[in-house]
């Protein structure tokens, strides 16, 4: 059966792996199409609307790649950021610096890993199902995988 | 007395901030070595530039956690995706190859059994005469065999010519049951 559903946002996947939608505007003046973004919250929404989560930003936070962040646990949200355009032309291929910014629900900033990925690579990092993050980053002796352990609380 | 006291502050002061830092850490846990062999990660500079992407190059492209406790990259490599099945502790679990070719392919997604999710361009295709001779999406198995939804992507175009589907947005999505979630722009609804 094919379904067509209303966009809310960013399509997503929840902590718990349902297709949630990452909002970036408040949901009374967002349409149900829109990817508008007001600058002072985040919300993860269920199909249904209801809120899952919710994460406020300081006006410091800038959010350039809103369709790259993500909702490890519902505590923390988890911005991804491209620190600068500049390509590191590596020897063997050219790599992009890019940064976790992970915040807690009142928008503090609560940890922060850089990790190099190479230019035209999509999604280098997944999560768990206890939220702890994973990534790719390339190193002078190859790709390593490291871990980031999110505290449960 | 007050070195005493000193010495407590400081030893709380520490054993806070050893408790901070234990909230949040990063631990590397292995490296896939360069190199193109099948336990390898290519990461290769092509020679051939096609608007400013080398279409020739080998990079790791995509990485997902399995629910198994394994690591699946996925890479573009010269003939096409590869794809590799670590263990935690980085040792190769399987490879196989997968004759799609990136350039055809508006999104790509892994879902945590393995199970590799290909969506091509329609773009330039005759939709209204139901071209159907390339599949929409493809979906492989984690041993790289495809998955036949002949009938799912004959249902998955009539929807998106009901719609007056113009093209995709964003990345496909699937959940932890496998349904697939592709974001479309519905003109009727702007």
């Amino acid at each position: 059966m094919i379904d067509i559903l209303a966009g809310l946002g960013y399509p997503t996947i929840t902590p718990n792996g349902d297709l949630g939608f990452l909002n970036l505007a408040p949901i009374e003046v967002a349409d149900e199409q829109s990817l508008r973004y007001d600058g002072t919250k985040v919300r993860l929404l269920n199909q249904d609307k209801s809120v899952i989560t919710e994460f406020s930003l300081n006006q410091d936070v800038e959010v350039r790649y809103p369709s790259l962040s993500f909702v490890p646990t519902s505590n923390y949200l988890v911005l991804v950021d491209i620190e600068n355009e500049e390509v590191i032309n590596d020897k063997q291929y050219p790599l992009q610096k890019r940064q976790f910014i992970i915040l807690n629900r009142q928008g503090d900033r609560v940890f922060t890993a850089e990790l190099l990925v190479p230019l035209g690579s999509r999604r280098l990092w997944d999560t768990d199902e206890s939220g702890n993050i994973y990534y790719l980053s390339c190193k002078p002796k190859g790709a390593e995988i490291c871990r980031i352990n999110i505290p449960t609380r | 007395m007050m070195r005493r006291w000193l010495s407590c502050v400081m030893s709380w002061m520490l054993l806070c901030a050893a408790w901070v830092n234990a909230q949040f850490s990063t631990t590397p846990l292995f490296t896939v070595p360069y190199g193109t062999a099948a336990n390898q990660n290519s990461l290769v500079k092509g020679s051939t530039q096609t608007e400013g992407d080398f279409v020739d190059s080998e990079y790791p492209f995509l990485l997902r956690r399995l629910r198994t406790g394994e690591f699946l990259i996925l890479s573009k490599r010269k003939s096409g995706l590869f794809v590799q099945i670590f263990n935690s502790s980085g040792q190769l679990q399987r490879s196989w190859e997968c004759n799609e070719s990136i350039g055809d392919l508006y999104s790509l997604e892994v879902d945590r059994q393995g199970r590799l999710y290909c969506l091509r361009y329609l773009e330039g295709r005759n939709l209204q005469n139901g071209q159907t001779k390339q599949q929409i999406l493809s979906i492989y198995d984690n041993n790289g065999k495809q998955i036949s939804n002949n009938d799912y992507d004959k249902l998955l175009l009539e929807n998106l010519m009901n719609i007056k589907f113009e093209f995709p947005i964003l990345d496909l999505v699937v959940d932890r049951k496998g349904v697939v979630y592709i974001p479309v722009i519905n003109p009727s609804k702007e």
